[in-house]
């Protein structure tokens, strides 16, 4: 078993281009603000690189990563903090647009579910990951898991009138 | 399946290059550690735990130790003080037969005397005259004794049954047949007036007066301290009070050190309280004279407890009681 404590440099640069796209994506889902998921980006990944967690593999690490996006995510949104000092009016937050108006539907339809359902609609489309992954980073069983994709389809078919998320 | 539909909005799902530059720069900046104040704190608390334990430790166990002293000085379980002195006397029924006559008798020391710690004596019962006896004529007590009741009618008529102003320090009748009455040191009058008060009281003008260190009040209280004291350590004694000497007199049965400490502290000056020890003169250990005789607070005139059966000994004309046997 090898572990991979993070280094800054180059190294760090590797791990943040490799794994960007799904941090910053599942911040996205969780928070549906581009500013917002700047910031837990940026947190994400300098968590990662300050706490010098040593990581038995890359499953781990990957794991590691998704579970700290969500926590971080949440604690974005939730705080109180941000919600009293900064005015809606004066919020950066430009909504989230696609390149295909599509897309853009899909998304839109993604983002009007309930956050149960939300996250493990997009780690299993969007990210691809298995239900057993899903599970670890939401702190779910996979049973759970599997029937909120299965629920969660069913709310987007009704939204979608077609057959975007199929099983 | 929408793969590509997928694909593409994950393709474009990427933080802005601020972000990605601003991570970066954090990233390159020196690294910061976090202070674990937590930790610190913790280690401190254990460190200064650990520092004060000995001293917590040493303040604890002196707390302690002055609060078992003091719980000792309460419970009396070991005195701060001194024995009392005493007085010992080989038979005490002899010695009761001695030096409780209505008389006064005040010849004790013709006796042969015993030397007890604290330098008192007392009379060995062994007088120039064997048995007590008495020879000559006696003086007629009656008048002396209807004076005192006189007097002890007029306290209860002003001050109730048992009941005694604060100058009485008690009475007696000497050996002349003369009522002598104490007036309490602390109480004594500037003037004559309370003497020929007392004497039209008592209905005879030979009366006479004495002094005494206390009043009858103060050594009535005493004696109920003394036997209270007594009582909790489980003695069996007699006490009374000997109005012609101003005193408490106890018996008890033997020497203890514990009841001897209480009366310490109860009569630090030694000049109150007259306890008096039953030594054993005879091997019969049944011998009754030898059990403590529980001795009533009933007061008489010149000092005369009641003796065991209950009887008083005040018999008129009895200038002296002979001991039996």
């Amino acid at each position: 078993m090898r572990n991979q404590p993070q280094r800054a440099g180059g190294e760090m640069e590797e791990l943040i281009d490799r794994y960007q796209n799904m941090v910053y994506g599942l911040a996205l889902a969780r928070t549906n603000s581009p500013a917002d998921a700047d910031d837990v980006f940026q947190e994400v990944f300098l968590a990662c690189f300050q706490s010098g967690k040593v990581f038995r593999d890359e499953e781990h690490r990957k794991a590691w990563l998704l579970r700290t996006t969500v926590n971080i995510s949440r604690r974005v949104t939730a705080s109180t903090w941000r919600r009293k000092t900064v005015p809606l009016s004066e919020r950066e937050d430009v909504p989230v647009l696609f390149r295909d108006p599509e897309e853009n539907l899909v998304w839109e339809a993604v983002q009007a579910l309930d956050e149960a359902y939300r996250l493990p609609i997009y780690l299993f489309y969007f990210q691809e990951l298995s239900t057993a992954e899903i599970a670890k980073a939401l702190s779910l069983r996979p049973g759970t898991v599997r029937m909120r994709l299965s629920r969660g389809r069913d709310m987007l078919r009704e939204a979608l009138k077609g057959d975007f998320f199929d099983e | 399946m929408n793969k590509e539909l997928f694909a593409s909005m994950r393709a474009q799902m990427v933080p802005s290059g601020e972000a990605r530059a601003a991570l970066e720069e954090k990233l390159a900046a020196p690294r910061k550690r976090r202070v674990p104040v937590a930790r610190y704190a913790a280690v401190a608390a254990c460190a200064a735990v650990i520092l004060a334990a000995p001293r917590a430790y040493n303040f604890i166990r002196d707390s302690r130790e002055v609060s078992i002293d003091d719980n000792f000085h309460r419970d009396a379980v070991i005195e701060p003080f001194e024995p009392h002195s005493y007085v010992l006397a080989d038979d005490l029924a002899c010695w009761l037969a001695e030096n409780t006559t209505a008389t006064g008798n005040t010849d004790a020391g013709k006796g042969d005397q015993e030397v007890a710690p604290g330098g008192l004596t007392v009379n060995t019962g062994e007088t120039e005259m064997p048995g007590g006896a008495y020879i000559g004529e006696a003086p007629d007590q009656g008048e002396a004794i209807m004076a005192y009741q006189n007097l002890m009618a007029r306290f209860e008529a002003d001050y109730g049954p048992n009941q005694y102003p604060e100058w009485y320090g008690g009475a007696y009748i000497d050996e002349y047949a003369a009522l002598v009455v104490n007036i309490a040191e602390d109480e004594e009058p500037e003037g004559k007036e309370l003497y020929f008060q007392i004497q039209e009281w008592a209905g005879s003008d030979r009366v006479c007066f004495g002094s005494s260190r206390k009043s009858l009040n103060q050594l009535r209280q005493l004696q109920a301290e003394v036997m209270e004291a007594m009582e909790e350590l489980g003695l069996t004694v007699g006490c009374g009070i000997n109005e012609e000497t101003g005193q408490v007199e106890l018996t008890l049965p033997e020497a203890n050190e514990r009841a001897l400490r209480q009366l310490t502290g109860l009569d630090p000056e030694g000049t109150d309280i007259l306890v008096i020890v039953a030594r054993t003169a005879t091997t019969d250990a049944e011998e009754p004279a030898l059990v403590a005789p529980s001795v009533s607070q009933t007061i008489q005139p010149g000092g005369t407890p009641e003796v065991p059966d209950g009887s008083v000994v005040d018999e008129d004309g009895v200038i002296a009681w002979e001991p039996q046997g």
